[in-house]
Order: C-alpha cells, then structure tokens, then sequence
C-alpha cells in the first residue's frame, strides 16, 4: 500500500521520533491501552488506518525507514513564523513542487525581513527580501534618482 | 922701495887704464841708451797713431756694417710683417668660418633637440592629462558608486526597518513567488542529492 507523510511530518526529526515509536509497538506483544503520538496519529490517518496492528505498524515502519533512507531534507529560513496550517500548506506546496517526501528543517530568522533561504546538499538559494533589496540596491538608486 | 913704487906707479897706471876704459864704456852705453829710448818713443807715437786710425776705419767699418745690416733688418722685419698678416688673417678668416660652421651646426641641432623635447613634453602631456582625467573619471565613478551605496544602504536599512513587521501572512505570496521563480534550479539540485 503506497503510504504518503502528512504535511504535519515535515522533518528528519519527526520521523526518527516516529521510528522509535513504531519500533517500540513492534516489540509490544500485548497492546493496551496504549498512548499513541500526534505524529503517528496523524501519519494513520494520512494514510487511511483505522487501527494500529503489527501488519500496519510494520508497513508504517518499513515507510519511515525508506523515508529516512531516501527522503531529502532541506533547511528552510523563514523571516516570520508561520501558523500550523499555513506551514502544512508551505510544506504541501514543497512537496508537489519538489518531491513527496521531502523534509523540511525550519528555522525563523527575522532579519531576512520577508522570503526565505533555502539550503540544499549542495547549494544556497536565498530568496530573501533583503537579499533582493541588497542585490537591487544600485537600481533602487537610480530609480529614487530618477524620481 | 923703488920696486915698490914702480909696482904701485905700474898698478896705478893699471888702475887708471881701467876706470878710463870703464868710463868710455859708460859713456858708449849712455849713448846708445839715449838712441834707443827715442826710437821707442817714435814708435810708440807711430802705434798710437796706427791704432787711433785702426779704430777710426773700424768705426766707420762697424757703422757701415750697422746701417746695412739695420736695413737688411728692416726689410726683413717688414716682410715679416707682412707675411704674419696676411697668415693672420688667412688663419683667422678659416678659424671664423670654422666657427660659424660650428655654430651653425650647433644651432640646427638644439632646435631639432629642442623640437624633439617640444613634440615629446606635448605627447608627455596629452598622456598625463589623459591619465588625469581617466583616474578623475574612476575616483568619480568610485565616490558616485560609494554615495549610492551609502543611500541604498540607508535605503535598505529603512525598508528593513519598515517590512520588519511583516507577519508570514503579509510575505507568503512573495514567498511562493520566490519558490516558484527558483523552483526549476532548486527540482534539480534536490533530484540530484537523492
């Protein structure tokens, strides 16, 4: 069964704490009562399961290790703090745009004024507004010259 | 006694045929003396004589001599002047136009040395002027480049100062603008670190 992480699991963080729990389960041989994370209730529910058994438990952990295996993370400095939901749908965005499973390590850093940096594994993009302003400041001259 | 007196009578006549003949011998020698000393004389006078004539035509042989040989010298010394002069000038006249020539010479080549250094101090200057004005130009260029960076940076600092409160609502649309301008050079730089 194809499963998908919920914009809620956007970082390597996450996922290893999910990992740990899901193992935890795994090595449970009686069940009950059991308290189950934000995160894993929401990667069931992403994911249509009902009910946490050892066949759902094990595919969710086989998903978790591939995702740790093969998923990318970038690091994402934001200039303002997002709402939870405007987040998600920063990391719904992502991951359409980019991969399904990429993962996202935030960082809020306020002197970027408005945009974000975006590290990769190899690269730096930052989409700053003060690295635009910066970049444009010979042009922003010319055009307060020029009235 | 007579004998005695006939000896001294015969001495006495001995005596007195001596001194007679010692007195005529003395007369002979006063006599000749006498010639002799007038002889001397004459020829002393003949000799002074001779000699005061000697002298005389010496004298007028000297001045003879002295008049010719001040002539000859006279003539000598002319010519001699005349040939210095004309030497003189001949060697003044080649030494003149030698040094005219020199001077000439001298004088073309410090005005071509002169043009050369006039033609050279021009180009000199038209470099330096052009080397002025391009290092004008640059420091200009630099001081105009310094201004505007200190009015962007003043600039920037104000609109950093006034979007600093912008809320992640205000900035989202310039956020997925900005994602979305990067999105094809971000895809591909995130597919190849998988």
């Amino acid at each position: 069964m194809p499963y998908r992480l919920p914009e809620s699991i956007y970082n390597s963080s996450q996922l290893r704490q999910l990992q740990s729990e899901l193992k935890r389960l795994r090595s449970l041989r009686n069940p009950k009562n059991l308290v189950f994370s934000n995160n894993l209730q929401e990667i069931a529910a992403a994911n249509n399961i009902k009910k946490l058994n050892i066949a759902t438990t094990a595919d969710l952990l086989k998903y978790v290790n591939v995702c740790l295996d093969q998923s990318v993370e970038i690091t994402m400095n934001l200039a303002s703090q997002p709402s939870i939901e405007e987040r998600d749908e920063l990391v719904a965005r992502l991951r359409r745009m980019f991969s399904k499973t990429l993962l996202v390590h935030f960082i809020i850093q306020p002197e970027l004024l408005a945009g974000a940096t975006i590290r990769t594994k190899n690269n730096f993009f930052d989409l700053s507004l003060r690295n635009s302003l910066f970049a444009n400041k010979t042009k922003l001259v010319q055009r307060i010259k020029n009235g | 006694m007579n004998t005695t007196i006939i000896i001294l009578i015969i001495f006495s006549a001995i005596m007195l045929v001596v001194w007679m003949l010692l007195v005529i011998n003395l007369f002979k020698e006063s006599k000749s003396k006498r010639a002799k000393r007038s002889t001397q004389q004459e020829l002393n006078h003949l000799s002074r004589q001779a000699k005061i004539e000697a002298q005389e035509r010496m004298a007028k042989a000297v001045e003879k001599e002295y008049t010719a040989l001040h002539k000859s010298l006279q003539t000598e010394a002319e010519s001699i002047q005349k040939d210095f002069k004309k030497s003189i000038h001949e060697v003044t006249s080649k030494n003149l136009k030698d040094f005219n020539d020199t001077l000439a010479q001298i004088n073309t080549s410090m005005q071509q040395q002169a043009k050369i250094l006039a033609e050279a101090s021009q180009k000199q200057a038209e470099s330096t002027q052009k080397q002025i004005n391009d290092e004008t130009a640059k420091i200009k260029a630099k001081v105009i480049s310094e201004v505007d960076n200190n009015i962007s940076e003043i600039m920037v600092s104000y609109l950093a100062e006034v979007a600093g409160d912008l809320d992640y609502y205000q900035q989202k649309d310039y956020l997925y603008n900005s994602i979305e301008a990067n999105k094809a050079a971000i895809k591909k730089d995130i597919e190849n670190a998988v």
